[in-house]
């Protein structure tokens, strides 16, 4: 597994867009999807996602609809809880490409300054 | 959408009172966001926080130490209602840029309705307020009001365009790059902006303002073209006014069906119109309203008293309505509003006595930086400047000094005014609030010729 990582908010961003591009998901189960996708390497904090959905959320990258959860032994009479469903809208999916881009394209050429791999190093 | 799920429950620990909805109760007193907000904020943060406790449990933690470790995943809950708050503050200039462009779709509709009723009888419209600037008609005289310029910028910096325009109206360009910083303006913007015909510099710069993601504020004065933020420029203009509000204050009361908080509902209305994420209620710094006594005081950026004395205006003409109404009726709803028929209380009659008060607010010049005069032309001089002079004016400390509030120099004399009483009535003949939208005088210490412009909103 690797190291715990904490993530920059553009990274964070980054990250929450791409997952909700798969499929909506509401707050909580945003969390166990990053930790489990990432092997439990980023491990987003409820006091950091909330505030940060309701940003993107505000920035019309990512909209939301109510869902009315019942509990089992709630009775008939109880109202349930409300989770909250969040999408990636069209303009989210444009800027999740556009971060896309732009990150292979740093990431090949700060990569360009690495020194070659000890595998490298041998095959050639 | 609104779905029902049925869900399989947790163990225990789902339903009553704890230290979750305690911390709920907390989390929701520190947000600083609309009322429909707070209470989605709250709904979500439970769910999360009992559905948390659940897996904890599950997983074999105790009920009260998952309680505890679910909250402080969330972190320090001063920390996190101050960071909805500011995502709040995000979502409502996003809203107020969606109405202003509503609001021209509105007006379009209406120009095309009145086309087709060209037959007929006129079709009612609404009472619509327009700004100084908007309807052409700022009192401060225009310092680059009257220019006109006819150019076509073609993907240039809008540093250059700025330059451009400045010297082409014989003015001096200052820019405030920390605030354009600060607020997200940058200079080497590309602008494309091409004039068919000549048009009023004041228009240009708007039109290029608007092009910007984050328009910039300018302010066209004492030979000087400045270039910030409107946070800025509405800063300096800060204006502690009152208006006398007792009617409006009657009318709410009596004709909101027992509801008791007719103060209230009249800050709220005020809040919710202009600019609401400038006001102290929604976690602004802005601005702030208080009605007390039968006065509104209002501490605002001066731009912001035209609308409010606009929406005062229409209530004012409700509650002037009422009172004309047949006195069978005006008994009928006197008698509903105060169904104890105690004498002097909030009867129908109390408005029908204060009826023909008109709206000019008094204003107090708590100015702050340059000296106290409002040289924002947006706001409407012909109802705000000429009650400065004489009537209840107070000048209040600029800063909380704790010392005796300092009074204006009798003009005459060059002694300290007598005492003003915010209680004392208005003075008489020459001194009486001039009527509404009436132009009027300007005053003695009226800013040299100023012209501001917002961009087009933030």
């Amino acid at each position: 597994m690797p190291g715990k990582v904490k993530p920059q908010r553009e990274s964070l961003e980054l990250v929450i867009l791409g997952v909700l591009a798969e499929e909506p998901l509401y707050g909580y189960s945003i969390i166990k999807r990053v930790a489990a996708r990432s092997e439990d390497a980023i491990r987003l904090t409820a006091g950091v996602l909330y505030p940060l959905l309701h940003e993107l959320e505000a920035d019309r990258l990512i909209a939301s609809t109510w869902e009315t959860v019942r509990s089992e032994r709630a009775g008939e009479a109880s109202a349930g809880r409300k989770r909250k469903w969040y999408h990636l809208t069209a303009k989210g999916r444009r800027r999740l490409s556009q971060r896309i881009t732009a990150h292979r394209a740093f990431q090949s050429m700060i990569e360009a300054f690495f020194p070659p791999r000890a595998d490298e190093e041998t095959a050639t | 959408m609104t779905t029902v799920l049925i869900q399989r429950d947790p163990p225990a620990a789902d339903e009553s009172p704890d230290s979750i909805d305690t911390w709920l109760a907390v989390l929701v007193r520190l947000l600083h966001v609309p009322k429909g907000q707070r209470e989605a904020i709250r709904d979500e943060i439970e769910t999360h926080l009992r559905e948390r406790v659940r897996d904890l449990m599950i997983g074999g933690i105790a009920e009260h130490d998952a309680i505890r470790t679910a909250i402080s995943e969330l972190g320090e809950v001063a920390d996190l209602a101050r960071r909805f708050s500011l995502a709040s503050k995000l979502r409502m200039r996003r809203t107020i840029m969606n109405v202003a462009i509503l609001g021209v779709g509105a007006l379009t509709v209406g120009a095309a309705t009145m086309i087709f009723n060209g037959g007929g009888q006129p079709a009612p419209r609404p009472s619509v307020y327009e700004s100084p600037v908007q309807a052409g008609k700022s009192p401060q005289g225009a310092a680059i009001g009257d220019m006109t310029l006819d150019a076509a910028f073609v993907e240039q910096e809008l540093r250059y365009v700025l330059e451009f325009i400045a010297q082409a109206a014989g003015l001096d360009l200052v820019v405030d790059h920390r605030a354009l910083d600060g607020g997200g303006i940058a200079l080497d913007e590309l602008i494309t902006l091409n004039l068919t015909r000549p048009r009023p510099v004041a228009q240009v710069l708007d039109l290029l303002a608007a092009q910007l993601e984050h328009p910039f504020a300018w302010r066209a004065a004492d030979g000087m073209l400045e270039v910030s933020t409107s946070e800025v420029f509405d800063r300096r203009n800060v204006v502690l006014a009152s208006f006398d509000v007792q009617n409006v204050v009657d009318l709410i009361w009596s004709t909101s069906d027992g509801e008791d908080d007719a103060t209230g509902r009249l800050e709220s209305l005020i809040v919710e119109y202009i600019e609401p994420e400038a006001w102290t209620v929604n976690g602004g710094d802005l601005a702030n309203v208080s009605v007390v006594g039968g006065k509104m005081f209002v501490k605002a950026p001066a731009r912001f008293h035209g609308p409010i004395e606009w929406i005062l205006g229409q209530l004012e003409e409700s509650a002037a309505a009422q009172a004309s109404r047949p006195a069978r009726t005006r008994s009928a709803l006197g008698a509903a509003s105060n169904p104890l028929g105690v004498g002097g209380g909030r009867g129908f009659s109390t408005t029908m006595n204060r009826a023909s008060s008109a709206f000019a607010p008094v204003v107090a010049e708590a100015l702050s930086g340059r000296g106290g005069v409002p040289a924002d032309s947006a706001a409407p001089p012909s109802t705000l400047l000429p009650t400065v002079e004489p009537r209840t004016t107070t000048a209040l400390p600029s800063s909380g000094g704790g010392g005796a509030i300092p009074r204006p120099a009798d003009p005459l004399t060059g002694s300290p005014a007598a005492p003003a009483s915010p209680s004392a009535p208005p003075a008489k003949g020459p001194e009486q609030p001039a009527p509404v939208n009436e132009p009027v005088d300007q005053p003695v210490d009226d800013p040299t010729e100023s012209q501001t412009g917002s961009g087009g909103g933030k």
